[in-house]
């Protein structure tokens, strides 16, 4: 969720009504947005990634405003079309949708030019999805001359982006320029890159990757030309609107682009309806239509008495249960009394829980302590360590913790690496663990629930888990066989295959001395794991 | 002062009515005088002494006795012996030297020469006075080595010969021995009868107590007669430290599990189970969250490879795909291409809501309403550091009711937090990609007394309800991360101690006590 700091003169001067800081606070949270702190001259807040419109100071106090009712409905902006600015596009492969737009009387100090920026970097990671549905580019208009083409560039085209101290080809700036470096990825397998051009060739910005140092937007700017490219028009356009409303919500006159002959940007309101049972229903409440509209209004919403007209930055919603939610925070959740439900229906707790359960307090009545690791890995614990053979085991693709790469397809590992990080305490020591192993069985994957059990001290040996295992099996009420095995993990003449019913459901024995020095143990230990499954026939 | 007369064992009653009389005694003598083995002498008189009621004296004595030589010598004569007799007359030294062999003869010559009993001139040797004298009598030596045929104490063997027996040297062994005279002083016994309120004429009396019951005590006939009632059983020391039992233990995450699932069953929750590892389409598709949404991107999300999964029937996936490329149930939808290739990749479930989508897709008409329930391990793809953590616990609940509203989960969600013990719930306006209208529960800590987030709850979208189940249907839903509230009811700060498995820890953390 992206945290933003935002000024707080800024938002108090945009409101006429005077709030505390309490009442700030309480109606920033009451909108939906995690209040980290208020201070005297900041305010931190987590905005929902669906509210790209509160991310900056002019766009929270607009919708503070509707919710305390200083100023509610649908905010209009004006497009000026007197003066419209031409641009052409030849729809590169990479990057064939664009849009853009013009906005004139702002000008920018430090701070504002830092909060667009901040929104800018905001839109790009969310709602851009970090660059690739929606690259910004943000100009001095002045420099421009038009009209601008956006086109296909090759690779050896020359200009000098912005945060470098010289002219560099394009192929150059994606292999060194830190920018380049990152978002190159979003280029990769094009011969052309994207770049808006001006009509003397200046280039403006190679999207998704950086703009050109001459048209740069400094402190004391008033004009600009604002770009957007990606694949998806309505992601594309949704995202001009954003940047363009922000822009005009700070002062400025949004001027109309024609680009191949479409005016942008298209500030146009969604029309929906919604019906009043629905919203009832929902909410449990009894609001009228004029209550319903007036939710709505507040939340700046537009209504008539058949239509809704959601504003063009409000791209969240996509169906009247949205419209409803906003109904719900413009009358305020703390204004629906919580009506405790007829409790109706049996609860019940799984079987498998159950009989997990069962296992669980047999094993620590028997003088066990239950231990718990983590499903996650790694390969050198389950197999090396072990002396197993190499196997194919269950991977993460991408773990961010390299330690932590595979699932365990076995339980016992997991508690000899607890022992030997407990072999400062007294002997003997007395584990179990009940939990899900996953295996890859014929090219399929399969969880299972297992228990193990390790004893290990001085004089530990074989008798002490067959011990453990006939008070077990017989609280079980179940008889089990064993038959001479060998496994790699134990001793040779001291392992036992454990069966059923005549049916094999794991193994007891002691462990190998090699695997005791793996895992730097300081007693002989014998051990069981069985399948929980098989333990529950009933 | 009574109890110190209760708090003293048999043994130490036993020693001090044996001083009382004697005033001091060798721990010998002590154990002649009351019949206890040494070893309980020697323990009794020290508690005794810890409890300042006797004083200690500890003596050394050597005891002298003949060494292997020495007994040798004692046994067959002394080599200056057998020389007196062989020189009688005078002889060579070389002829000497023959008779008695080479090292027996120069010892004795020594020895000889040394006291004064012989003279050597030109090769011949022969007896001086005092070398008659000693052919007759005895020798200091052999005087000396008579005395000690039976060891004795150093103390009490006279100095001459005690001088002789070291000037030889190597014919005896010393041994040194500690002995322990426990004395009751005027002062102390003083003291004890004023402790025992006794004046100071007063013999000491003490019943015979009896330390632990015995079978045979239990079983005799004496004892089955009532006799057991006048018998005095000696008081133990209640704050003498004990060994701990051997226990087994259920892991502390295991209980907290438990109690969270004893309060969805008594809410009326039917519980779930399911795989960790889920196809997207299940852990995220069928909960309407775009194939681009970055909460599934590879550095959030566990991706499991190579294999892909199955998909459910081919009915289902349409309306998925239809959900998000144009829409249900009047939604505009995601409007994209959704991809099935996406949507076989397998995750490792990131949340339980893939539990209760599964759940719900099972449902027919004569089902509802119904509650269902989950609690189990989840996963994110993260770095492990204090609070961090890439598996975690999470409990979540869903609740299908045509009858139900925004003001029923608020309800629910009450009732819910109240049994967990937070009486004060408050809720915020939030975002999660499947439910609408969505929110927050922040709690009141009862302990700490601020307000902590502990959930997310909202209604099911009906983008993700109606693909699932046929038809718009309300499904409340909320679910919490559970470490949190185990972390606190524990005091844990660091998040790795969870599964940390530090077996004195895990036994001695309190259980989980909560109702």
């Amino acid at each position: 969720m992206p945290t933003v700091e935002l000024d707080k003169k800024r938002v108090i001067k945009t409101i006429k009504t005077e709030l505390t800081d309490e009442q700030l606070e309480h109606e920033i949270s009451m909108l939906g947005t995690d209040v980290g702190s208020v201070s005297t001259s900041k305010i931190n807040v987590e905005v929902f990634p669906d509210r790209p419109d509160l991310l900056y100071e002019e766009g929270l106090a607009k919708n503070l405003k509707g919710l305390i009712e200083e100023e509610i409905g649908l905010k209009e902006y004006e497009i000026n079309k007197e003066e419209s600015f031409e641009a052409e596009t030849e729809e590169p492969e990479a990057r064939p949708v664009a849009a853009a737009a013009v906005v004139k009387g702002l000008t920018v100090n430090e701070k504002l030019l830092e909060s667009l920026m901040q929104l800018q970097e905001k839109l790009h990671v969310t709602h851009g999805r970090r660059r690739k549905e929606a690259a910004i580019g943000l100009h001095n208009l002045d420099p421009i001359t038009f009209p601008v083409k956006y086109r296909g560039v090759s690779k050896s085209f020359s200009f000098h982006p912005l945060q470098a101290e010289e002219e560099m080809t394009a192929r150059k700036v994606l292999e060194e320029h830190p920018k380049g470096r990152k978002f190159a990825h979003l280029l990769e397998g094009y011969k052309k890159f994207p770049a808006w051009i001006d009509d003397n060739g200046m280039l403006l910005s190679l999207p998704p990757i950086i703009n050109g140092k001459q048209t740069q937007v400094t402190p004391g700017d008033n004009e600009f030309f604002l770009d957007v490219t990606g694949y998806d028009k309505k992601i594309v356009m949704q995202t001009l609107n954003i940047m363009a409303t922000a822009m005009a919500d700070m002062g400025g006159k949004i001027h109309e682009v024609r680009l191949n002959g479409e005016t942008f940007p298209d500030l146009t309101p969604d029309k929906m309806t919604i019906e009043k049972d629905y919203v009832n229903k929902l909410l449990g409440k009894n609001f009228s239509e004029d209550e319903i509209r007036k939710e709505l209004e507040k939340m700046r919403f537009g209504t008539t008495e058949e239509i809704v007209f959601v504003p063009c930055y409000r791209t969240d919603v996509l169906h009247q249960i949205d419209l409803v939610e906003d109904i719900a925070v413009a009358h305020g959740y703390e204004n629906f009394e919580p009506e405790i439900p007829e409790l109706r229906g049996l609860g019940s707790e799984s079987r498998l829980t159950f009989f997990e359960k069962i296992i669980n307090s047999t094993m620590t009545s028997l003088g066990l302590v239950e231990c718990k690791n983590y499903h996650l890995t790694n390969e050198k614990t389950l197999i090396q360590k072990m002396g197993r053979k190499k196997q194919p085991l269950v991977k993460a693709t991408n773990p961010v913790n390299e330690n932590y790469d595979a699932l365990r397809n076995m339980l016992t590992p997991g508690l000899l690496k607890t022992l030997s990080n407990n072999t400062h305490h007294s002997f003997p020591q007395e584990v179990f663990e009940t939990g899900k192993v996953i295996k890859r069985e014929d090219g399929r994957i399969k969880e299972s629930k297992r228990l193990a059990a390790i004893l290990s001290g001085p004089k530990i040996g074989f008798t002490k888990i067959k011990a453990l295992a006939n008070s077990l099996f017989s609280q079980l009420g179940l008889n089990y066989e064993l038959t001479r095995t060998r496994k790699p993990f134990l001793f040779k003449g001291r392992a036992a295959k454990i069966s059923v019913k005549g049916k094999e459901i794991g193994w007891m024995g002691e462990i190998h001395p090699k695997v005791l020095t793996n895992f730097d143990l300081p007693h002989p230990a014998v051990g069981t794991e069985l399948r929980l499954a098989a333990l529950n026939v009933k | 002062m009574q109890d110190l007369k209760k708090s003293l064992h048999d043994h130490e009653k036993k020693i001090l009515l044996a001083l009382e009389e004697k005033k001091e005694m060798t721990e010998e003598e002590l154990a002649e005088e009351t019949s206890l083995p040494n070893a309980s002498v020697s323990h009794a008189s020290l508690w005794l002494y810890s409890k300042d009621l006797v004083e200690i004296k500890e003596s050394k004595t050597i005891h002298l006795e003949l060494n292997k030589e020495g007994k040798n010598y004692l046994e067959e004569e002394l080599p200056e012996r057998k020389a007196l007799k062989e020189v009688k007359n005078g002889l060579e030294v070389k002829e000497l030297k023959e008779r008695l062999g080479k090292k027996k003869a120069k010892i004795a010559i020594t020895w000889l020469m040394k006291k004064n009993l012989a003279r050597i001139e030109a090769g011949y040797i022969e007896l001086t006075e005092d070398g008659e004298e000693a052919l007759y009598g005895k020798t200091k030596e052999e005087k000396a080595l008579e005395y000690l045929k039976k060891p004795r104490k150093e103390e009490e063997v006279p100095d001459d010969i005690l001088e002789t027996l070291k000037e030889r040297g190597k014919i005896i062994k010393e041994t040194e021995e500690t002995k322990r005279t426990v004395q009751l002083t005027e002062k102390k016994e003083k003291e004890l009868k004023d402790r025992l309120e006794l004046e100071l004429g007063d013999k000491l009396e003490f019943k015979e107590k009896i330390n632990v019951l015995t079978h045979r005590m239990l079983k005799s006939d004496e004892w089955k007669d009532g006799e057991w009632k006048g018998k005095e059983f000696r008081q133990y020391d209640i704050q003498a430290p004990v060994k701990d039992r051997k226990f087994g233990k259920k892991h502390f995450v295991s209980q907290a599990m438990d109690y969270v699932r004893k309060i969805w069953i008594e809410l009326g929750f039917k519980e779930m189970n399911g795989p960790l590892i889920n196809s997207t389409f299940w852990n995220f598709d069928a909960l309407f969250v775009p194939q681009d949404h970055p909460a599934r991107e590879l550095q959030d999300t566990f991706y499991i490879e190579p294999e892909q999964a199955d998909l459910p029937e081919q009915e289902l996936v349409e309306r998925v795909k239809e959900a998000h490329e144009e829409g249900v149930a009047g939604s505009k939808g995601w409007q994209y291409d959704w991809s099935e290739e996406e949507a076989r990749k397998r995750v490792l479930r990131t949340h339980a809501t893939v539990l209760s989508a599964k759940a719900i897709s099972k449902l027919t008409e004569d089902d509802l309403p119904s509650k269902y329930f989950s609690v189990g391990r989840c996963f994110r793809n993260e770095s492990l550091d204090w609070s961090h953590l890439f598996e975690f616990n999470q409990v979540e609940g869903i609740v299908v009711d045509p009858d139900v509203n925004f003001k029923h989960l608020l309800g629910y969600l009450k009732q819910f937090f109240g049994k967990l013990g937070f009486e004060k719930a408050r809720f915020r306006p939030a975002y999660f990609p499947y439910t609408e209208p969505s929110l927050e529960i922040e709690v009141m800590h009862p302990v700490k007394k601020s307000w902590i987030e502990l959930g997310g709850a909202g209604i099911f979208r009906p983008e993700v309800v109606e693909p699932l189940l046929g038809k718009e249907v309300p499904v409340l839903a909320w679910g919490m991360g559970y470490d949190r509230l185990i972390m606190d009811y524990y005091d844990i700060q660091d998040i790795r101690k969870l599964y940390s498995n530090d077996l004195k820890t895990l036994k001695e953390m309190k259980n989980w006590m909560r109702y």
